[in-house]
């Protein structure tokens, strides 16, 4: 029988750990950095500088990412005894690596990177989509990989290969997240957010409704029916029709932006913020699952966040531009 | 010698009384140590400030022990002459440790998760420690009156 206080250990040290995460003042400070270089070293005062001795160079700031979420992984699994937390989010890896090397295989040749925190290694997964041999995948892939495949081939249209492999994603995920109401919770809300961003760019693509019912995700707090009908109306009245969800302010505020500037960049904001408000319900916590799940979703929302800082930082972005693309941070 | 059935509702009064407060502080301990491991793991210099959370459920078990000795001894079980109780006066015994039985086992569990939740608070915020040992103390004030009320009522029997 599970008790919500069955995880006390892991919960506090996780607590001590987040202490430990990085801060909007670093972060700032990064970007206030004269260059890369800089703003690289200045990350040799957080748990993310144990690697960079190994990884000198700000070019090596995505291998440094990849070390410590394997290390945080690693802590979490080693502190709750229960590999579940980290294989939810290790799963979702090989979803989106997958995706990767099937558009590899039909557009981008070799030029792709591989993330190596999923449960299958990279190399294992660059050699059956080599050898187009996926006997060595877990069933639940195999069969995602080969419908994507087909559904490509029938339509040759690329984008079918996202849609399929993310719906394929997400009802595993909400498989494995149906145990647990928090999760769930979040996944749900995950999905209504991805469908009402999928929802704007149909329309704005003016594309037919037969092609939103191909994209929309199952498993959202918003019942598809709710697409459909809203589907012929105004893309302006949409916030209206969301006036009484959760998602009210999001939509108001992103659907505004995204018709001002022809730039999804500001709702895709305010969706990752909106998530990250709701798994900051784990930081008040101190029983339970939300501490972990809170955490290892902060965790994941930080390397965003450096990942926006160091790509702008070696692109020469200019410092406000950096900080406008920033999200909010879970400490 | 003849043992009568208000002899064994007084020992039993005395069990109880000792063994339900006990059970909820270890319960109660536990978790607080648990939640302190954590929080040691990444932090050894907490040890002592997390110690005193962790001490506060033990105090229910202390109260039940200290209502089994009042009851031992006056049902004569501590000198070695165990009085004739009537069965009326043995229920008696056993419904005046009802009281710290159950809040003492109560208390301890509710105490201790009111603590474990005080080591988030020290792995935050250590300065704000008095904080934290105040939530878990207010609960005790429960075990407190169980205690008193258990006390009174052994000491109200007439035998």
């Amino acid at each position: 029988m599970k008790r919500d206080t069955d995880y006390l250990f892991a919960i506090n040290k996780i607590k001590v750990l987040e202490n430990r995460m990085l801060s909007k003042g670093i972060l700032s400070r990064m970007i206030d950095a004269p260059d890369a270089s800089d703003a690289y070293k200045m990350l040799q005062e957080t748990p993310y500088g144990e690697f960079l001795n190994e990884y000198d160079s700000p070019y090596d700031f995505e291998a440094v990412i990849s070390k410590h979420i394997e290390d945080v992984y690693r802590t979490v699994d080693e502190a709750t005894g229960n590999a579940s937390f980290t294989r939810f989010f290790r799963i979702r890896e090989d979803y989106l690596n997958c995706k990767i090397l099937l558009k590899a295989r039909n557009f981008d040749g070799d030029n792709y990177h591989l993330s190596s925190m999923g449960t299958i290694p990279p190399e294992t997964l660059s050699n059956c989509f080599k050898n187009e041999d996926f006997s060595e995948l877990p069933e639940y892939l195999k069969v995602a990989v080969e419908e994507s495949k087909e559904l490509f081939s029938q339509t040759g249209i690329p984008g079918y290969i996202d849609f399929a492999m993310d719906r394929f994603m997400y009802e595993h995920l909400y498989e494995m997240a149906k145990a647990d109401s928090f999760l769930k919770d979040y996944i749900e809300r995950e999905v209504d957010l991805i469908n009402i961003r999928s929802f704007i760019r149909i329309k704005l693509m003016d594309e037919s409704v037969d092609f939103l019912k191909a994209v929309l995700l199952n498993h959202g707090k918003l019942d598809r029916d709710f697409f459909y009908n809203v589907f012929n109306e105004q893309l302006a009245g949409l916030p209206d029709r969301l006036k009484f969800t959760d998602y009210a302010s999001v939509v108001e505020q992103g659907v505004k932006s995204w018709l001002e500037s022809g730039s999804s960049m500001e709702m895709e904001r305010l969706c990752d913020n909106y998530l990250l408000e709701y798994a900051m319900q784990g930081k008040f916590a101190a029983f339970g699952t939300k501490p972990i799940w809170g955490y290892i979703l902060g965790k994941l929302n930080e390397v965003r966040l450096l990942r926006i800082v160091m790509v702008g930082k070696l692109n020469d972005i200019a410092k406000d531009l950096i900080s406008e693309r920033l999200r909010d941070v879970y400490v | 010698m003849d043992i009568t059935l208000g002899q064994v509702f007084g020992l039993a009064a005395a069990a109880i009384a000792i063994a339900f407060p006990g059970i909820g502080s270890a319960i109660g301990v536990g978790l607080v140590g648990e939640s302190a491991s954590g929080l040691i793991s990444e932090d050894p210099d907490k040890f002592g400030q997390s110690l005193l959370l962790q001490a506060l459920p033990g105090t229910q078990g202390i109260y039940g022990l200290l209502t089994g000795f009042i009851i031992m001894s006056r049902i004569g079980l501590l000198g070695g002459n165990l009085v004739a109780l009537t069965t009326w006066q043995g229920l008696l015994f056993l419904g005046a440790a009802l009281p710290i039985a159950i809040v003492g086992w109560f208390s301890a569990i509710a105490q201790g998760r009111v603590a474990a939740s005080g080591i988030g608070i020290l792995a935050k915020r250590p300065q704000e420690l008095a904080k934290a040992l105040t939530y878990a103390a207010m609960v005790e004030t429960y075990a407190v009156l169980a205690l008193l009320g258990s006390v009174l009522l052994v000491f109200g029997i007439r035998i």
